[in-house]
């Protein structure tokens, strides 16, 4: 696709040239008009059906609503390991249907459209957008005061979404569908540690208590590799989160401190500054005691897994956008550590403190630099990994299953009343029916992962008992059939992740915004839920929303105007759409979209 | 355990077919004639019948191999391009076309060939050839067969493409799983979903075709069955929406050039001079030292 625009183009200068060069005393204008319009082409890249379902069908019909706008498209498939390298390593794409995790806070914009890191690999900036508007509002949310922020985040929005510059649209934001044991009381699929240790209360009898709560993962994950700090193909964020804490975590009520004892803010000057206590009984998984120097030591190896021997930092991908928050740790004492930030804002700086924390007696020899943008840390599989969160590594994998099991140590948790202690500033409850009384609730005995090779083989497994909770999202055509399951209770929550229709700006249509602008008005969203979704979904209305930013994460409530489908009950009309580009400054010859 | 239920019914299905077929056009006398002769028989073949296995296992062994090798190395993912150029000639993919005759009957019809006559289909003529008076036939349709899948390989390395009900999900419905899920068991085991260029159902069963027209005079009937198979088959392909348009002449040229080397090819000749060679060449050397 690239080498045939490419080849176009330079038949076209030739052409311009070639003209010119004849021309010689011609005016200006007729020179400018003599290269032939050139229609305008794009591939639209995402996953087969048999991978998703939803994804190939969202491809199939934007293409085909391109088409009708006069657009040449292109679909392609390729399997999600290879389109996850294409897109986020290659920038080998001109639009991208993928799946996102979802931005908890507009601050997550910074790495996903700042033009620093245009270069990066992962979720940094895949799209190749630099544009200084962009840049100037994502430095000053950072660096303003708490009410500016809100004032420049809105004004940023505000350009993002009315003047198109956003270089990608959300098609839908779909619920988590997944499956339960009915035998067992949970609503939802856990997903925090907090979930995680809830859940493990929910043992129905004594027999069941003797066993682990079964998790049944599936899809060509594998979950030997552990590593907390690169990105992988496979989810295993939530595993990750089980064995790896944090100072801060996300709370019923936002962001609260997790294994900080407490959090004193201070303001200095243009930014936050936060007095970190530790409580004195902090340990790693290991034994070892959890202090304020693995706290510094977190910070720095995530800014530079080399330590400063490479000639350039190497960073690590994960929890990029949160590290650069981070301006300095300096320890205070065994159990204190004083945080400068890169930001004025405390909700920003709070966000900085959700990275997990590495013990530097397991990560420092890992700094070993093995290639240019390569160090050990980032090439270890991490296979017995040693964290302070709620659950411990116990077995290491066999036939693709882990164990892990409630770390009693943990400082926030009384195994004993199975409660969830205080901490200093906020409350927790553990959400069960034994929470709290005299009686030691039924427990099971820890949590075992295992990986099926496809949903139909999981949900097969938890129907025969042999798993009790399916951990991934269930395709929608799966999740229809469960009603017929015995023993099986289908569970839905929202979410934050959202279907992502990405543009690569490096493709000369797609760098133009109004172009995109129009683009991503090609799709039915309300259709696109009933039909695709089965209603488990939903579609983007404010600013925020078609950012990526679900609402109940920021209280973004202007709605975005002008996104109105050009057409009626999922069928585009080819004379509005035509006429939306046409007003976007394009023209067509013989009912195809040029430039 | 659903696998096994599956391939029962398969073994059962086809079994029975193949019976009725040998008893009609080959007849037990000649059949009876032939397994009493059976020792010759096996052994004018092993070399071609060690090549088919040989390069089975190579298929077998591989299949983890092939889509790290794709990735890595040469593969090269071709599905745009096919729908591009099938978009550019029909008006409507021929699959979408197909699929709009889509009925139970229709459909129950594609996939008891799609799964069951394709067995058939291709099992029948080792027993056909096997009762010949001599084993020139049986030997062509190994070695055609070998080349099928050998060729069909080095392809699949090469092109990475997947099927329309991947790509056209709207416009494509997976027949074969909607109407029969428990074929996914079967499907599973023997392909890949990236591998539907060529479509080797459609090359094998044309194979069949194409040498079943060479044998026209010793199996008259054989033709015409074959031939309403070998077309079913074909069609069955691109209605379950599994293969492409693409996919399908691909394959018929695969079976014309499997035939081709199937029929010339002298497998005897080539272990001759391949024996004279070593004889001549190595075994002196060996004989020196």
């Amino acid at each position: 696709m690239d080498d045939h625009v490419r080849r176009r183009r330079l038949l076209a200068s030739l052409g311009t040239a070639s003209m010119a060069a004849l021309a010689g005393c011609t005016n200006l204008w007729s020179r400018a008009e003599s290269p032939a319009p050139e229609p305008i082409s794009l591939e639209i890249k995402t996953v087969p059906a048999d991978d998703d379902l939803v994804a190939a069908q969202l491809s199939n019909r934007f293409a085909d609503n391109l088409r009708t706008a006069g657009v040449d498209a292109d679909q392609s498939a390729i399997d999600e390991p290879e389109l996850r390298r294409e897109v986020l390593m290659e920038r080998d794409f001109d639009i991208a249907i993928i799946k996102h995790g979802g931005l908890n806070d507009p601050d997550a914009l910074y790495p996903l459209l700042h033009s620093d890191f245009v270069g990066e690999p992962g979720w940094q900036n895949p799209f190749s957008i630099s544009d200084p508007t962009i840049d100037d509002h994502l430095e000053t949310q950072r660096r303003g005061s708490e009410s500016d922020r809100e004032t420049t985040l809105d004004d940023l929005f505000d350009y993002l979404i009315e003047e198109s510059t956003i270089p990608y649209t959300v098609a839908a934001y779909h619920d988590h569908l997944g499956a339960v044991d009915s035998a067992l009381e949970l609503e939802t699929v856990p997903r925090s540690p907090r979930e995680y240790l809830n859940a493990l209360y929910t043992a129905p009898d004594s027999d069941a208590a003797a066993n682990p709560l079964r998790i049944g993962l599936f899809g060509q994950q594998s979950v030997t590799r552990l590593n907390p700090i690169v990105i992988d193909l496979a989810d295993l964020g939530p595993i990750l989160d089980l064995l790896y804490d944090s100072l801060v975590c996300r709370g019923d009520e936002g962001l609260e401190p997790w294994l900080a004892d407490s959090i004193e803010w201070s303001t200095r000057g243009d930014s936050v500054e936060a007095l970190v206590t530790l409580p004195e009984a902090a340990t790693w998984h290991d034994g070892e005691a959890l202090t304020a120097a693995d706290v510094e030591f977190t910070a720095d190896f995530l800014a530079d897994t080399s330590l400063g021997d490479a000639e350039n930092p190497i960073v690590a991908p994960r929890y990029r956008g949160r590290q650069t928050l981070i301006d300095d740790v300096r320890v205070d004492g065994t159990d204190a550590a004083r945080v400068t930030f890169d930001t004025r804002s405390k909700a920003v700086a709070k966000r900085a403190l959700t990275v997990p924390l590495l013990p530097e007696h397991v990560w420092e020899p890992r700094s070993e630099v093995l290639t240019d943008q390569q160090t050990e840390a980032l090439a270890t599989d991490n296979e017995e990994p040693i964290g302070s969160g709620l659950f411990q590594f116990a077995e290491p994998d066999t036939d693709g299953r882990i164990a892990l099991e409630a770390f009693e140590e943990h400082p926030r948790w009384d195994a004993e009343t199975a409660e969830l202690e205080d901490s200093e500033e906020t409350e927790m409850d553990m959400d069960t029916e034994n929470g709290g009384s005299s009686d030691r609730p039924l427990r099971f005995d820890g949590l075992e992962f295992e990986t099926w090779p496809n949903p139909g083989a999981a949900i097969d497994a938890l129907e025969a008992g042999e798993v009790n909770v399916i951990a991934n999202e269930i395709p929608i055509e799966e999740f229809q059939t469960l009603e017929d399951r015995s023993g099986v209770s289908s569970v839905t929550r929202e979410s934050p992740s959202f279907y992502m229709i990405g543009y690569n700006l490096r493709h000369p249509a797609l760098a133009n915004r109004r172009f995109r602008g129009v683009v991503s008005k090609l799709l039915d969203r309300e259709t696109v839920v009933t039909e695709f979704f089965d209603g488990h979904a939903s579609v983007p209305e404010t600013q925020t929303g078609f950012a990526g930013v679900p609402d109940s994460n920021w209280s973004g409530e202007t709605r975005a105007t002008q996104k109105e489908f050009p057409g009626s009950d999922g069928e585009i009309d080819p004379d509005r759409a035509r006429q939306l580009f046409e007003e976007a400054g394009y023209s067509y010859a013989d009912d195809e979209l040029v430039e | 355990m659903a696998l096994e239920s599956v391939v029962r019914e398969l073994v059962l299905i086809v079994g029975t077919m193949l019976a009725v077929t040998t008893l009609v056009l080959v007849g037990p006398t000649r059949l009876a004639a032939a397994l009493r002769g059976y020792k010759w028989r096996i052994r004018k073949v092993t070399l071609a019948l060690g090549l088919l296995i040989a390069v089975l296992l190579v298929r077998l062994g591989g299949q983890g191999i092939i889509p790290r090798l794709q990735l890595s190395v040469v593969g090269l993912n071709i599905t745009p391009q096919i729908d591009r150029v099938e978009r550019a000639i029909f008006p409507e993919n021929p699959v979408v076309f197909l699929q709009g005759f889509e009925s139970e009957l229709v459909t129950s019809f594609f996939v008891f060939i799609y799964i069951h006559g394709y067995a058939f289909l291709l099992l029948f003529p080792f027993i056909a050839y096997f009762s010949l008076r001599s084993m020139d036939r049986f030997s062509s349709l190994v070695v055609a067969f070998t080349a099928n899948y050998a060729i069909g390989l080095v392809c699949y390395v090469f092109f990475i493409a997947y099927g329309p009900r991947n790509l056209l999900p709207l416009e494509v419905a997976p027949l074969l799983y909607d109407a029969y899920p428990q074929s996914r068991f079967l499907t599973n085991e023997v392909n890949q979903n990236t591998n539907v260029f060529p479509s080797l159902h459609t090359s094998l069963s044309m194979t069949v075709l194409f040498l079943a027209w060479v044998t026209r005079k010793e199996y008259p009937l054989w033709f015409p069955i074959a031939a309403v198979f070998a077309l079913s088959v074909v069609v069955s392909t691109m209605f379950l929406g599994i293969h492409w348009f693409s996919d399908v002449v691909a394959g018929t040229i695969l079976a014309a050039i499997s035939v081709y080397i199937g029929l010339n090819l002298d497998l005897e000749g080539l272990q001759r001079s391949t024996v004279a060679f070593v004889r001549t060449h190595v075994d002196p050397l060996l004989a020196r030292t």
